[in-house]
């Protein structure tokens, strides 16, 4: 994978009021939603704490709880596969397939399986595979990435659906919501009695039951699961949670995080395989063990993936996913990203955040995503040096910041030559670096003297 | 009681007249401050770029001119800064047990001016008059960072004659972040545009907060928009109308 330029991505999606106007009003809706429906639910802040406790005790014994999993689940019937990297999991996936002779497959939305890439890999295998959460299906057939965690056509508005549906799959053209998700209703619904095997993901492993859960609002999820006669779920090997017990409490917080609903529409529990109903599990690795053993990064396994974070980031508002340029987006996406695919794809990415906390605030789970990020510019930093101008201009603060005889000099200079920069009484084209803030921004001339001069002056008469 | 006065690095050399009100509103309360002879910067614009060399040197820096005796507490008129010290110097100095020591000295006797006022010195209300509409940017370090939401908003609130409007986005970031504004400048300058309109449905006068960089940075936008509503800190508004203890 390339470098991630998320500042070049992020400047030509500003360049288009639609999808900033599209995301910013998804998102706003989706925190309102959220605040109403907390409202109502008295124990939300410890609820937060018990399914932050249950996940911490996952990281506590990592092995001990994978291995219980999958020592479960095979006495459920599942068939349990287990893949190092993306490459990996294609392979084992595609072999499944092979070995039964799939050519048609209906999947539930999974983040997994957009980051293994699953889709073009099977296409180029000659299985052809069809998305089923009306989002991730207008995507498809746009040819396009998701731009959320769990709205992946946020930054899409009804009128690009409508367009969308009536150039690929030959509707008439309506703009009416109901209309086109009926229409993209009929259209799936003839896949799933076709298809030959269903995918998904999950959300929740079990290591007390060996069961696994999905959860959804549309029923497709349901259908693709169990009309086929084969069930392949993709996960993550971090979505382990230690208990039965534990599920409805991170039931309770999911989704309210996440779309502002109390709970999804439809709660999948996959308890049992059976002679006609083949279920496999192929859990994935991919970095995840890297993070596991970062003292850092680990926290960010916790993650339940409700997007609360995107919804509540003021960058995300305004761009959207698609500038983080990868399948996990927004502050969280930026961890998972640098995790996954490395410093060298990532290494902008960590400074896309203002810090403000909003995220650390809104996040089910409570993880520290500012203090995660503080950690990985400090990596990218050691790694690069820096770019030029920063560097100069952070090392000629400290100088100024430490010696005072310097400090004096320095800004005593400043406030002399500014006058050449100023245009009524403020700075309005400053040089260097600094043109990136007058580009947008005034600014206040520096005074004469520093406030500790004055003091000094001031006592002294 | 003794107070030691961290103007902050900007306040020092850009906004003087912050640290001059924020001195007149401790002495109102009685207390005696001190202001140290040399500069000081608490690190956060190097240590948030991932420049953790640069950023111990200011905070050693810093601490060498605060970890001094003779002082109950330690003033800063910005949440943002008090925020860094507070809670960030312990992750930069991790592995260093001595300055740690010196950190966790110092964290006790250090608040942000309004923090100092209604916690330590139980301030419910500032005797003083300020008159026309102002409305409160709650800055990401102050409010998240250190827990204030309700106290400066009472306090203006409660001014005699001021009108105060909150405005929606007073919990959203007005996009400075630190060098993020130099690094992203066209991130920065939306963020800060949504804030800036925010301001404007509110029909102020003045926008306040408890950080300078904050204020910098909506006042450069709203003077680029031709907007005239006047960005001043919490302290220029709270001392306003009290009487000069000194004069």
């Amino acid at each position: 994978m390339k470098k991630i330029n998320f500042y070049e991505n992020a400047r030509k999606i500003l360049s288009n009021p639609t999808v900033v106007e599209a995301v910013q009003k998804a998102t706003m809706h989706a925190l309102e939603k959220r605040r109403q429906t907390i409202a109502r639910i008295p124990d939300f802040e410890e609820l937060r704490d018990k399914a932050r406790t249950a996940k911490e005790e996952i990281l506590r014994d990592f092995d001990g709880y994978l291995e219980k999993f999958k020592e479960n689940a095979r006495k459920n019937g599942f068939v349990i596969h287990e893949a190092g990297d993306a490459r990996e999991a294609r392979e084992i996936i595609l072999q499944i397939f092979k070995e039964r002779n799939v050519k048609l497959a209906v999947s539930s939305k999974s983040m997994t399986q957009e980051e293994i890439e699953i889709n073009p890999f099977l296409e180029a295998h000659g299985i052809k595979k069809y998305e089923t959460d009306l989002g991730e299906f207008i995507i498809q057939i746009a040819h396009q990435k998701p731009s959320h965690i769990t709205a992946p056509a946020i930054h899409l508005t009804r009128r690009e659906i409508a367009r969308l549906f009536n150039e690929k799959l030959g509707m008439e053209y309506t703009e009416e919501p109901e209309e086109l998700t009926k229409f993209a209703r009929n259209y799936l619904r003839k896949k799933y009695f076709e298809a030959d095997a269903g995918m998904s993901g999950a959300n929740f492993l079990i290591a007390d039951t060996g069961s696994f859960v999905v959860v959804e609002n549309e029923g497709n999820a349901r259908m693709s699961t169990t009309l086929p006669p084969l069930h392949v779920a993709v996960t993550g090997i971090e979505k382990l949670i230690p208990s039965i017990k534990d599920l409805p409490v991170f039931l309770k917080i999911l989704a309210p995080s996440s779309t502002g609903q109390h709970q999804t529409v439809y709660t999948n529990i996959f308890s049992q395989a059976s002679k006609d109903h083949e279920v496999h599990i192929v859990l994935i690795e991919n970095g995840r063990r890297r993070m596991l053993n970062d003292p850092v990064l680990r926290e960010a396994l916790m993650c339940i993936r409700c997007g609360g974070c995107s919804n509540v980031c003021p960058i995300f508002q305004l761009v959207g996913g698609h500038a983080y340029g990868s399948v996990y987006s927004g502050p969280i996406g930026i961890i998972w990203t640098y995790a996954i695919f490395g410093p060298d794809v990532a290494k902008e990415l960590p400074f896309a955040s203002t810090l403000c906390g909003a995220c650390y605030e809104i996040c089910p789970v409570r993880i520290n995503i500012p203090r995660i990020l503080l950690e990985l510019r400090r990596r990218v930093i050691e790694r690069t040096g820096g770019k030029l101008e920063e560097k100069a201009l952070v090392g000629l603060w400290s100088q100024l910041m430490t010696k005072p005889v310097l400090n004096k000099l320095g800004f005593h200079l400043a406030s002399k030559i500014q006058g050449i920069f100023k245009k009524d009484d403020k700075l309005t084209h400053l040089p260097f670096v600094f043109s990136n803030w007058t580009k947008w921004k005034d600014i206040e001339p520096f005074p004469g003297k520093s406030f500790r001069e004055l003091w000094k002056e001031r006592k002294n008469s | 009681m003794r107070v030691l006065l961290f103007p902050t690095c900007l306040v020092d050399h850009i906004k003087p007249k912050i640290g001059f009100d924020t001195v007149k509103l401790l002495e109102h309360f009685g207390v005696e401050v001190e202001v140290p002879e040399k500069p000081s910067c608490c690190g956060q614009i190097a240590f948030n770029v991932g420049y953790w060399k640069d950023a111990k040197e200011m905070a050693r820096a810093w601490l060498d001119v605060y970890d001094v005796p003779g002082f109950d507490y330690i003033v800063a008129p910005s949440g943002s800064c008090v925020h860094m010290i507070r809670e960030n110097y312990e992750i930069l100095f991790k592995d260093e047990p001595k300055t740690l020591e010196r950190v966790h000295r110092i964290k006790s006797k250090l608040y942000e001016i309004v923090e100092f006022l209604t916690k330590v010195l139980k301030v419910k209300e500032i005797p003083s008059t300020f008159s026309g509409k102002v409305t409160y940017h709650a800055s990401c370090h102050y409010l998240r960072g250190l827990g204030v939401k309700r106290e400066p908003k009472e306090f203006l609130k409660n001014l005699k004659n001021a009108d105060f409007i909150p405005m929606d986005l007073e919990e959203t970031c007005c996009g400075f972040g630190g060098l993020f504004s130099i690094k992203f400048p066209d991130l920065s300058y939306n963020m800060t545009k949504r804030k800036a309109e925010s301001i404007k449905n509110t029909h102020a006068d003045f926008v306040t907060s408890s950080d300078l960089s904050c204020l910098m940075n909506i006042g450069g936008v709203l003077s680029r928009l031709g907007l005239k509503i006047k960005p001043v800190h919490i302290v220029e508004i709270l001392a306003e109308g009290l009487e000069d203890e000194k004069d």
